[in-house]
């Protein structure tokens, strides 16, 4: 564990400490009853939930939502989360997530993960360069390969970036359930950190394959699209909360829904999307209380399906 | 850059929010005020020059269009819509594009031009659209719920901009006009998908 590590660890455990006091109805529970996964190339831990920011956080400049996202951010800060992932496809989103880690000053409780998108390979380094400009960070801690595009020239890039120590990990994305043969052939062949695909309790494609794999070769798995954006969990919501989510500690659709998703083994973190703070205090409560077990998980998938 | 697009789906492409795309409209408004008034009164005179079969009419209208299309494309598209959507990018060049082409007709339009306008058919579909981009499609946004700081007025907007264009178009005489009607149509086609998208 190096210094940067353990700062982040510290940072993490004093932020769930501060949280079990701020908001006792979502993290009563004791620190280490947080759900933590770690990631296998390096055993660090991170909290299993992050942040997506696809749709929410892309905006035109615009004071009263900066200053309603900030406030957003600091919340996911407080209620333990670290890892906030975006891309360049997605619009103002990382200038915006850039500002509103500035003013809150949480450089350092921040896990960013971002994306290299641009089928060009002679451009991928300077795409780098201007989204790190955009974060207002010194290094990225994860860079993916946004949905497989050019994968072979960008993954030698950002494992050269690794080797000299300008970045910590290497992963590969896609979603949508798109691509995912090709995806096992680089999780197979090619020494990644991470991998990001499409996973909820609706589409489990990825349980047949990568999931295993990803499990099998040590690579950590980031479930994107958690609430098929936003459609199952509108849809879900017309619905009575199951009986059985109270002996999970669930008190709503969202957390029910992400504790199917990160309580598989080999699921690293799932990154939800939410402009709304009461929906990210839901999403958040996924890391307090019991986790399903396999029979458990199966009456979730069973439930959602006859609704 | 069209390669990276072609592998999503159109849900895929929207990657801003309904509200998000309306804010832009307003502080895209915002940034212009009052120049909303004098597009708007300039319409206005455009139409009593058709009605009128003003000599001027034609030249006039299109070196009206062809600096509006300049504007929605250096103002709204490549200083605000680029921020939401980085296909817009390429949506900028198309927009000059139909500037520039709209000049040349003006360029070489003769001042003959004028005269009794058309009937039947693109009579009707033109001034409809006239009147609907002009008058009924703020108000339409409006009683949608859209703030008044976010409509949508003809000369400053893409979407009543585009829809008047073909209006005017369809109801001058030469067959080279056409030509002019393919980027609107594009724009109109486009912003249609985004508003379908908003709905699913």
């Amino acid at each position: 564990m190096n210094r940067r590590h353990f700062l982040k660890a510290v940072t993490a455990c004093s932020t769930s400490i501060m949280t079990s006091m701020a908001f006792g109805s979502v993290s009563a529970r004791p620190v280490e009853n947080y759900v933590f996964k770690a990631i296998p190339s390096s055993g660090e831990k991170i909290p299993a939930i992050g942040m997506g920011s696809f749709v929410n956080f892309n905006f035109v400049q615009d004071d009263d939502i900066l200053k309603q996202r900030t406030e957003l951010l600091g919340q996911f800060f407080e209620l333990g989360g670290t890892l906030i992932d975006s891309s360049p496809m997605y619009g103002a989103s990382e200038k915006n997530l850039g500002y509103c880690i500035d003013k809150l000053k949480a450089r350092d409780k921040l896990f960013a993960a971002s994306k290299v998108w641009t089928s060009s390979v002679d451009d991928g380094p300077s795409e780098i360069a201007a989204s790190r400009q955009l974060w207002r960070i010194n290094q990225f801690d994860l860079l993916q390969v946004h949905n497989l595009l050019s994968w072979e020239g960008h993954l030698e890039h950002l494992l050269d970036m690794k080797k000299q120590g300008g970045l910590r990990y290497v992963g590969v994305t896609t979603s949508h359930g798109r691509r995912h043969s090709e995806l096992e052939q680089v999780m197979l062949n090619q020494p990644i950190d991470f991998v990001q695909a499409t996973y909820n309790v609706i589409d489990r494609e990825v349980e047949q394959r990568l999931l295993p794999i990803a499990r099998e070769k040590g690579i950590a798995f980031i479930a994107n699209r958690p609430f098929q954006r936003g459609v199952l969990i509108d849809w879900v919501k017309k619905h009575p909360l199951p009986e059985f989510a109270r002996d999970l500690d669930c008190d709503n659709w969202a957390s029910l829904l992400l504790k199917f998703i990160v309580s598989h083994p080999a699921v690293t973190c799932a990154i939800p999307a939410t402009s709304r703070k009461d929906h990210l205090a839901e999403n958040m409560q996924t890391m307090t209380g019991v986790l399903p077990d396999q029979k458990m998980r199966n009456q979730i998938v069973s439930h959602v399906a006859s609704l | 850059m069209i390669e990276k697009w072609l592998s999503y789906s159109l849900h895929d492409l929207l990657i801003f929010s309904p509200e998000s795309y309306y804010r832009l409209h307003e502080l895209y408004n915002l940034s212009l005020w009052p120049l909303q008034v004098l597009s708007f009164l300039l319409f206005c005179l455009a139409l009593y020059l058709n009605i009128k079969g003003h000599r001027y009419y034609p030249k006039a209208i299109l070196i009206g269009l062809s600096l509006a299309w300049l504007l929605n494309g250096f103002w709204f598209v490549s200083q605000f819509y680029v921020q939401i959507n980085p296909l817009a990018n390429t949506l900028t060049y198309a927009f000059y594009l139909q500037a520039i082409l709209l000049l040349l007709m003006a360029v070489f339009v003769s001042h003959a031009g004028g005269g009794p306008g058309p009937s039947g058919i693109r009579a009707v579909s033109g001034w409809s659209l006239l009147m609907y981009a002009g008058f009924v499609h703020p108000v339409a946004l409006f009683l949608l719920g859209r703030k008044f700081g976010g409509l949508e007025i003809v000369g400053i907007a893409p979407d009543p901009t585009a829809l008047a264009t073909l209006g005017i178009l369809i109801m001058l005489k030469k067959r080279v006009y056409w030509l002019a009607m393919i980027v609107p149509s594009l724009w109109i086609t486009l912003s249609i998908l985004t508003y379908l998208s908003f709905e699913t």
